[in-house]
């Protein structure tokens, strides 16, 4: 088994390992133990306590906090259960103007925004953006990764976590709610 | 009492009987062809590991032997071919490099033979070839065309070898490897080969040589594709013939059978090593713009087609991917089919997680795909076109990617991420003028072209790094000359560059794209129009991540009654590339008729010599992360480049730059790029609103149903196809369980 140090995994994550050393980890067998490696330099970065259970997204991590698992940036703000989808806690912008397109796509290289919103999710507590979606108007919000995390724990990792959850789509129950509020206005 | 005929398979079995009962064995154990215990593989590795060596080189040098007897610069320098060896039973055991697409439909068209009874009519014997090119069995875009030989050791059929290659033109109404707007039904698709026997003692019979002679506008290049794929076959055919004599029949069937399930078990593994267990979603989008194109009434239509893509990664490692909510298919040539998905798949795991060189049938037996049936990725009518079925297969290989992508971010894996892109690019059909008559001037293979000619496009970003410049569809293809393929169409290679900030911004961003600008020359006429594959028209597809942007949308300018004559006598400058894309050098240097094409696109007049494409080949090669995180040392390394401009080095990477005259360098001021980095933040925080105010103002719009009516059709013609996408929308936006897009 392929084995890296932590400098090593570390410089690889930032882009900072020389291209030839890089190269020879994209080529080799992989490190069985990359996880718990990558899982403990995330953890001294972020500059809260809670356990990170898996890195979402840059910025995004899923956390265990107390009994609940969240979806959490590395700046502190903290979206809800990582089963709803974290977009619907984040800031949105959308660009649908040729001229909020024309910032980041020049001249005739743009979509048309009569078609095709091109939407940017910013954390609310730091400002990064956090993903941008190129969609269909009117397309719903996609959620893009829902781990099986108690099964990658139980079954790939051989180390079951304490409380398990159930794998399981949450963000219909909050626009479900969302919807109840409309209609009650 | 009647004869019972002996089969030509194992111990007399027919193929069929073969067929079903690995099928059936496979289904029982699990495992391939009830393989349960890999003991050539544990006896003896170095004894496995050489078989499966010599296979490999086997086949690599039988695709070299094509390349050497082919004519076309297609197979010659672009190396658009692939050769793959089998079972009697039609599954890949090992397969060269090159376009590994192949690797499923191949092996499909050797089971439709099966399954059709060829082994009594019209009977398979030692020295056959059977050609197919028809997708409705089995392929990937009629020009593909598959020769298929079978291999016999002392009277037992012992296995296949096949090889694809891809043709410079195959007798469509638009000629071109990948025709795209006038191929509105499957009898524009031109030649068929429907898994025909066209060879036998390893001679190709005359009268399918003289209806290839005189139904193409290339036949000499396609009858040296078939003269180099049967040349090829018949190398590999006598090597696994000196391989059996020299390991023995039992270890041979033995031995590929287990490097099959080796694969199945590798592929697995390397899901449960490096990806995370979950479901990823990104859905894809076609639009297709037959309105105002010269086709049939009942094909004049404008349409957008959605394709929701929701991948399981399930606990097993298994992958199953389903395409429950793509909308309805239609007359015109961007359906596609299950085997062309699997396709997809396949040359997507085969250059990516299955690297090794051993990907093969093993590799896609842990891996579902769900077409729903009476949809655009799975028509309920065989009369379509196929000449595009690229078209949907290419958009998924590249979400599979994003998506894949994500699972390897989760699990540590940076450096195996590999953002997708879209295939871009325009296609020119006309009448020579030097030379043989009967030959069109065919664009798509004209330097430029094709991104694929001179790596015109630049890949996504990476996970660890920006993407790649300029890179190419399959990695070991060469560009070719720009000479040879002018020898033989009719436009001359003017210029070509990197277009500056092409590739979607990120803290890793895009490769860059080329600008190719061509001038129309040595033609009777010309008819130039856009490849109906590039799927980057009025929307982006979702190709940026994780704060990253998408890449850009494709066009090109065309100028008719082009100056560009008198610019060349007088020696003035040429438009060779973009330059300012708000203030294109074309539209300063050149004169008249200038045409911005960004739809599909076919001109109504004809090109004549010294007219002028200009392709800008943006292929949506999205970024990696926020730009505003972008290491300055990057930034600065563009600037000096010149890949990058000022405007997106301040505009969107926030960092501000000063170019010093003398050193001919530029230097980010890393304090006042702090600033601007903090203040962007804070902007960002400013105009961001809600999503939950967002949500609200935009469920309105859609209970008024306020969007245009393409976008209407296209979420009605999805919503009934299956119960989820259907479901899950009006769930989304709280809508009433009703609500439905039509206009009733």
């Amino acid at each position: 088994m392929a084995q890296y140090s932590k400098e090593e995994i570390r410089d690889l994550i930032d882009g900072k390992l020389p291209w030839q050393s890089a190269r020879a980890i994209i080529s080799g067998p992989k490190d069985d133990d990359r996880f718990d490696k990558y899982l403990e330099i995330l953890q001294d970065r972020v500059p809260w306590k809670e356990r990170i259970l898996l890195p979402l997204a840059e910025h995004l991590y899923i956390v265990e906090k107390e009994k609940e698992r969240i979806t959490k940036c590395d700046c502190g703000y903290e979206f809800g259960d990582y089963r709803e989808n974290w977009k619907l806690k984040a800031l949105i912008y959308v660009r649908d103007t040729e001229e909020k397109l024309d910032e980041v796509f020049f001249g005739p290289r743009k979509p048309d925004p009569k078609f095709c919103d091109v939407r940017e999710f910013y954390c609310p507590g730091c400002g990064a953006q956090l993903e941008v979606e190129t969609l269909p108007v009117g397309y719903p919000a996609v959620f893009d990764f829902l781990p099986d995390i108690d099964a990658f724990y139980r079954k790939w990792l051989g180390r079951p976590l304490e409380t398990e959850k159930e794998f399981k789509d949450l963000t219909y129950e909050l626009t479900r709610k969302w919807g109840e509020e409309s209609q009650s206005k | 009492m009647a004869e019972v005929k002996q089969g030509i398979g194992e111990g007399g079995k027919t193929l069929k009987q073969m067929l079903e009962e690995t099928a059936r064995i496979t289904e029982e154990t699990g495992c391939y062809g009830g393989i349960i215990e890999l003991k050539s593989k544990e006896g003896d590795p170095i004894k496995y590991e050489l078989l499966h060596s010599r296979i490999l080189s086997a086949l690599i040098a039988g695709r070299e032997t094509t390349r050497m007897i082919a004519a076309s610069p297609i197979v010659r320098e672009v190396q658009e071919l692939c050769i793959s060896l089998y079972t009697p039973e039609g599954h890949c055991v090992a397969t060269s490099t090159g376009i590994q697409v192949h690797i499923v439909p191949m092996g499909e068209v050797i089971k439709w033979m099966i399954r059709n009874d060829y082994e009594e009519d019209p009977g398979i014997h030692e020295g056959d070839l059977f050609c197919c090119n028809d997708n409705t069995i089995a392929g990937m875009h009629p020009a593909d065309v598959y020769d298929i030989t079978p291999i016999f050791y002392e009277d037992e059929l012992v296995g296949w070898v096949a090889t694809v290659i891809m043709e410079m033109d195959i007798g469509s109404v638009s000629c071109g490897p990948m025709p795209s707007t006038c191929n509105v039904e499957r009898f524009t698709d031109g030649f068929f080969a429907c898994a025909e026997k066209t060879g036998a003692n390893d001679m190709l019979r005359r009268d399918f040589l003289i209806r290839a002679e005189r139904t193409l506008r290339y036949p000499a290049m396609f009858l040296l594709d078939r003269k180099g794929a049967l040349a090829a076959n018949i190398k590999v055919r006598e090597e696994v013939k000196r391989l059996i004599d020299e390991f023995g029949l039992d270890y041979y069937k033995r031995a590929t059978g287990e490097l099959i399930e080796d694969s199945r078990r590798t592929q697995l593994h390397r899901m449960r090593q490096r990806t995370v267990p979950g479901r990823l979603r990104n859905p894809q989008y076609l639009e297709i713009y037959l309105k105002n194109m010269p086709v049939p009434a009942y094909a004049r239509k404008d349409a957008i087609r959605l394709i929701p893509v929701d991948i399981e990664i399930k606990p097993s490692g298994e992958i199953a991917i389903d395409f429950e909510g793509a909308g309805d298919w239609g007359w015109h040539s961007l359906n596609t089919t299950p085997t062309g998905m699997y396709g997809g798949l396949s040359i997507t795991l085969a250059m990516t997680i299955a690297y090794d060189g051993k990907a093969n049938y093993g590799t896609l037996m842990p891996c579902e795909i769900k077409c729903p049936y009476d949809s655009i990725v799975n028509p309920s009518t065989m009369y379509l076109p196929t000449a595009n079925l690229w078209a949907p297969v290419l958009t998924f290989g590249a979400n599979f990617l994003d998506s894949l992508s994500r699972a390897y971010y989760a699990r540590g894996f940076r450096e195996e991420i590999l953002l997708g892109v879209n295939q871009v690019s325009t296609v020119l059909n006309g009448l020579r003028r030097r030379g043989d008559p009967r030959i069109h001037a065919m664009g798509e293979f004209t330097p430029g072209g094709d991104p694929r000619q001179i790596g015109g496009i630049g890949s996504g970003a990476r996970g660890i790094a920006d993407g790649i410049d300029l890179t190419m569809f399959n990695p070991e293809t060469d560009s070719g000359n720009m000479e040879v393929f002018e020898l033989g169409l009719s436009a001359l290679f003017v210029g070509g560059r990197v277009m500056p900030d092409s590739g979607g911004f990120g803290k890793y961003r895009g490769g860059f794209n080329l600008c190719s600008t061509q001038i129309i020359y040595g033609v009777e006429w010309a008819i130039a129009e856009t490849m109906a594959t590039h799927s980057v028209n009025r929307i982006l597809q979702n190709r940026g991540i994780f704060g990253g942007y998408p890449g850009n949308v494709f066009y090109a300018y065309v100028v008719r009654n082009a100056n560009t004559k008198e610019l060349i006598e007088q020696r003035l400058p040429l438009p060779k590339v973009e330059g300012d894309p708000r203030n294109p050098d074309i539209k300063r240097l050149v004169n008249d008729d200038i045409t911005l094409v960004k739809l599909w696109w076919c001109s109504d007049e004809i090109l004549e010599d010294y007219d002028i494409i200009q392709n800008c080949m943006h292929s949506n090669n999205g970024g990696f992360g926020d730009p505003i995180d972008r290491d300055t040392s990057l930034i600065q390394s563009d600037l000096d480049l010149g890949f990058t401009t000022l405007e997106a080095c301040r505009n969107i990477y926030c960092a501000e730059a000063t170019y010093d005259e003398r050193k001919e360098e530029w230097t980010i001021d890393e304090q006042k790029t702090k600033e601007l980095r903090g203040m962007r933040r804070k902007e960002r925080l400013e105009r961001g609103v809600p999503f939950k105010k967002w949500w609200q103002e935009t469920r309105e719009k859609i209970m008024k149903k306020e969007m245009d009516p393409l976008l209407l059709e296209m979420y009605h013609s999805s919503m009934d196809k299956g119960p989820r996408f259907g479901q899950e929308f009006r769930e989304f936006w709280s809508l009433p369980q009703d609500f439905t897009f039509g206009g009733e």
